[in-house]
């Protein structure tokens, strides 16, 4: 009876080492995968930061080339309205200096000259007032190159709305410039919140990431088989019921 | 430079056709009349100005203003 149970007890023992055996080894390859994941993992995304960064780097220095066009365009539009001004202020002191003329022989040489005409197209003479005494000054030129002084109005209307309508266009594109500069500002704000999002997730997942292979390392344990001292006393139990 | 010529380039401030009215009116008064005026405060780009007798008499000035359509209220002309 003694040696049936001394049997029994060493083959349940042996069963609860070989099958406790059985699990822990299961259970590390299973965590010994799980770490390896972890790790593939995290070096992975490693890597891809890496690459994330570079592609930011070279975003930003093409965002600087941008803005340098930008500030360029800007400059030309500045020369440009100068140079408008400038044509403007010289139409009007020339206008102001034909209008002004008094001599009559100057008059008409700037109109001879203006329209192409010969001597002999341009008279200036005398001619009365109806019903007075008075007599007025006119210059005579052949009927047909009146003519050039209507088309030469016409054009000059055309030019004053075509420059109305330029002047229009230039204080556009600057609204314009302005508004993309002010979109390029938001998209370089978004772009940094999203730049410290993802490095505080990074750092996140990093962190939790360690801890998780730290666990799987060295997991909790629940420690249900009998300690060292209890196994050895056992042991010397078991050795002297059986002796007995 | 001589009276008319003065009285041209003041002339020239107001708008072009107004200038134009006003120096056509000036130039008839000086070639048959011996009435001279002095044009002063021309209205910048404007048709309105304003004018001092220097000598002849209003007739002269109203005549020519009649000729040039041009409205005279005692020294002010409007183009």
């Amino acid at each position: 009876m003694s040696d049936k149970l001394k049997n029994i007890f060493i083959i349940a023992l042996s069963l609860i080492v070989i099958i406790g055996g059985y699990f822990y080894y299961a259970t590390w390859q299973d965590a010994k995968q799980k770490i390896d994941k972890a790790e593939t993992q995290q070096a992975a995304l490693i890597a891809e930061k890496g690459q994330l960064t570079e592609r930011v780097a070279e975003l930003s220095v093409k965002q600087q080339s941008l803005e340098k066009e930008i500030v360029g365009h800007e400059q030309s539009i500045s020369t440009y309205q100068l140079e408008i001004k400038e044509i403007e202020d010289k139409l009007t002191q020339a206008n102001k200096k034909t209008i002004a003329e008094y001599d009559d022989q100057s008059i008409a040489q700037g109109f001879k000259e203006t329209y192409q005409l010969d001597e002999k197209s341009i008279q200036i003479i005398q001619i009365p007032i109806v019903g007075s005494p008075w007599k007025e000054r006119v210059m005579t030129l052949p009927i047909d190159y009146v003519k050039l002084t209507v088309t030469a109005h016409n054009s000059k209307v055309a030019c004053q709305q075509q420059s109305e309508l330029k002047t229009k266009i230039i204080d556009l594109n600057q609204r314009i410039d302005v508004l993309q500069a002010q979109n390029l500002k938001l998209e370089q704000e978004k772009s940094m919140a999203y730049s410290k999002g993802y490095e505080s997730a990074f750092a996140m997942y990093l962190e939790v990431n360690k801890l998780y292979i730290d666990l799987l390392k060295s997991p909790p344990k629940v420690d249900l088989a009998p300690s060292w001292w209890q196994v050895t006393l056992g042991a010397i139990g078991g050795v002297l019921i059986c002796t007995l | 430079m001589s009276l008319i010529e003065e009285n041209f380039r003041l002339a020239a401030e107001l708008g072009e056709y107004a200038a134009v009215k006003i120096q056509s009116m000036l130039r008839l008064l000086h070639e048959n009349t011996s009435t001279q005026i002095k044009l002063e405060r021309p209205v910048i780009g404007g048709n309105v100005i304003y004018f001092a007798l220097i000598s002849g008499n209003d007739a002269d000035i109203d005549l020519a203003c009649e000729y040039k359509n041009i409205r005279r209220i005692e020294n002010e002309l409007q183009a």
